[in-house]
């Protein structure tokens, strides 16, 4: 159905967290979501949870290349048969943690997500940090974020990271992809005055939530349902989804993205 | 923040849990094997101090010497396990019956062994003690055997007096012996005191030749 790119602003930790939270909290009349592991920087959800690395984003992407996009099974068939189920059955497409085996695979995947995100699910999508000097190689994650009409940029709500994402924020508004805020840990800045000093659309904000965030980096304890990260995550995932539900606008043609980075 | 207010889903269950948890299989076991370990010794402890039995206590005041009859007798329960005490159980009852009270007690006063006597010769019988020299009793005499005594006549009056070896010497007693003991006298150096259980009617020949020293001990096949 849609593709959610996450990326984090430089200083702002957490993208990952971020991905799962809101995918283990995504609405229910939307389905059940899968996590894309897209991160140039190389994957951390199966070190997390004591995963192999395949099934996952290589295995899809070696499938691709083999066989061309075309499956009879269909798109989310496809798709499916290279995740990886987390306890409480959450699907993980997950990554390599080496940047060099990543390299490759994310080529082909930000070529092939959108179609095969054709299939009844939504893909939430860890794109990893937003930062200028990977991001001139990382065309193919800003191909991809373009073909989305939208990301969420994970930022935290203090000085410096907020200056960061405010240089990048006219080169990403120039990919034309409606730009949506989501705060991660404390901060002096309230969301609504970042959202009206920046003009960005804040949709939520994720408390530091130790004991939480331990469980959606794979250790065991209580369940998360309840905690404030997840209570916080629930808004967030359905303001996402709200700015989903509205018809976007056709992809547009990739710009000189060289010339976007600033 | 304007669709903060639309589709907020209840707090359902969420599609993550957390990771199981890892069991360490020796630490587990040890545990277990505390747990068993624990209750095991609790429950034995508790079982020991919990047992009950009833033990013999007096119903009314004994005096010392006075023979123990069942209409003294009453019972108590009590826990003999971790004690300490030697209470007679009601089951011994039967040995208790008979027996001489050896110091003076109260009604309401458990029995134990320490305060009865020993048992009094049967009815008819006697028990004697005879101071025995070395060389009149064979060495290997033990409680149980059944001897003869023998009276033996001093040769002073065999070879002074005329009547003497015309009476014999008394005729055997036939006894049993109920202990052999060393004299706890210091003056005594040699010979053991035994005791002999003999019929009452022999006692007074025994004992008097005793005093003299004319008592010999023959080892002879229990009956006879």
């Amino acid at each position: 159905m849609d593709i959610v790119p996450l990326l984090a602003a430089k200083g702002s930790m957490g993208v990952t967290t971020a991905a799962l939270t809101l995918a283990a909290v995504w609405p229910q009349r939307r389905g059940a979501p899968v996590v894309v592991e897209c991160d140039p920087g190389g994957g951390d959800v199966a070190a997390r949870f004591g995963l192999e690395v395949i099934p996952g984003v290589v295995s899809l992407a070696a499938e691709l290349e083999r066989s061309g996009p075309a499956d009879p099974a269909g798109p989310g068939e496809q798709l499916g048969r290279h995740t990886q189920e987390l306890p409480g059955g959450l699907r993980v497409l997950v990554a390599p943690t080496s940047p060099e085996e990543m390299r490759l695979p994310l080529d082909r995947l930000a070529e092939d997500l959108p179609r095969l995100a054709l299939g009844e699910v939504d893909l939430i999508v860890d794109c990893g940090r937003l930062e200028a000097p990977a991001m001139r190689q990382r065309t193919a994650v800003l191909r991809l974020i373009q073909r989305c009409g939208l990301m969420v940029v994970v930022v935290r709500p203090e000085l410096s990271a907020l200056q960061h994402l405010n240089v990048w924020l006219p080169a990403l508004r120039s990919l034309d992809v409606e730009v949506l805020a989501l705060l991660s840990g404390r901060g002096p800045y309230s969301p609504e005055e970042i959202a009206s000093t920046m003009d960005l659309r804040v949709i939520g904000a994720l408390p530091h939530d130790r004991a939480a965030a331990d469980v959606v980096g794979g250790a065991s304890g209580s369940r998360p349902d309840r905690s404030a990260l997840f209570r916080a995550a629930r808004p967030a995932a359905a303001a996402i989804a709200a700015v989903l539900g509205r018809s976007l606008a056709a992809p547009v043609a990739p710009t000189a993205l060289e010339e976007a980075v600033p | 923040m304007s669709n903060l207010h639309l589709a907020t889903p209840p707090e359902s269950a969420s599609r993550l849990r957390p990771r199981p948890r890892r069991i360490r299989i020796p630490l587990a076991l040890l545990g277990l094997l505390l747990v068993v370990a624990c209750a095991l010794g609790f429950g034995t402890i508790l079982t020991q101090a919990g047992q009950q039995h009833q033990v013999l206590v007096l119903s009314h005041r004994v005096d010392a010497g006075d023979v123990i009859t069942a209409s003294d007798l009453g019972l108590a329960t009590v826990s003999t396990g971790t004690s300490g005490i030697a209470f007679i159980t009601a089951s011994q009852e039967s040995t208790v019956i008979g027996r001489p009270a050896a110091v003076a007690m109260p009604a309401g006063a458990p029995l134990i062994a320490a305060d009865l006597g020993s048992i009094p010769p049967p009815p008819g019988q006697a028990v004697v003690a005879v101071l025995i020299k070395p060389g009149d009793a064979p060495p290997s005499l033990a409680p149980g055997a059944a001897v003869w005594v023998v009276i033996t006549t001093p040769e002073t009056q065999s070879t002074g007096g005329a009547s003497s070896p015309a009476t014999p010497a008394t005729a055997p007693v036939a006894a049993t012996v109920t202990a052999v003991d060393t004299p706890s006298d210091t003056a005594i150096t040699q010979g053991v005191i035994v005791s002999l259980s003999l019929p009452a009617s022999d006692v007074q020949t025994v004992t008097t030749a005793a005093a003299a020293g004319n008592v010999s001990l023959a080892l002879v096949p229990p009956g006879s």
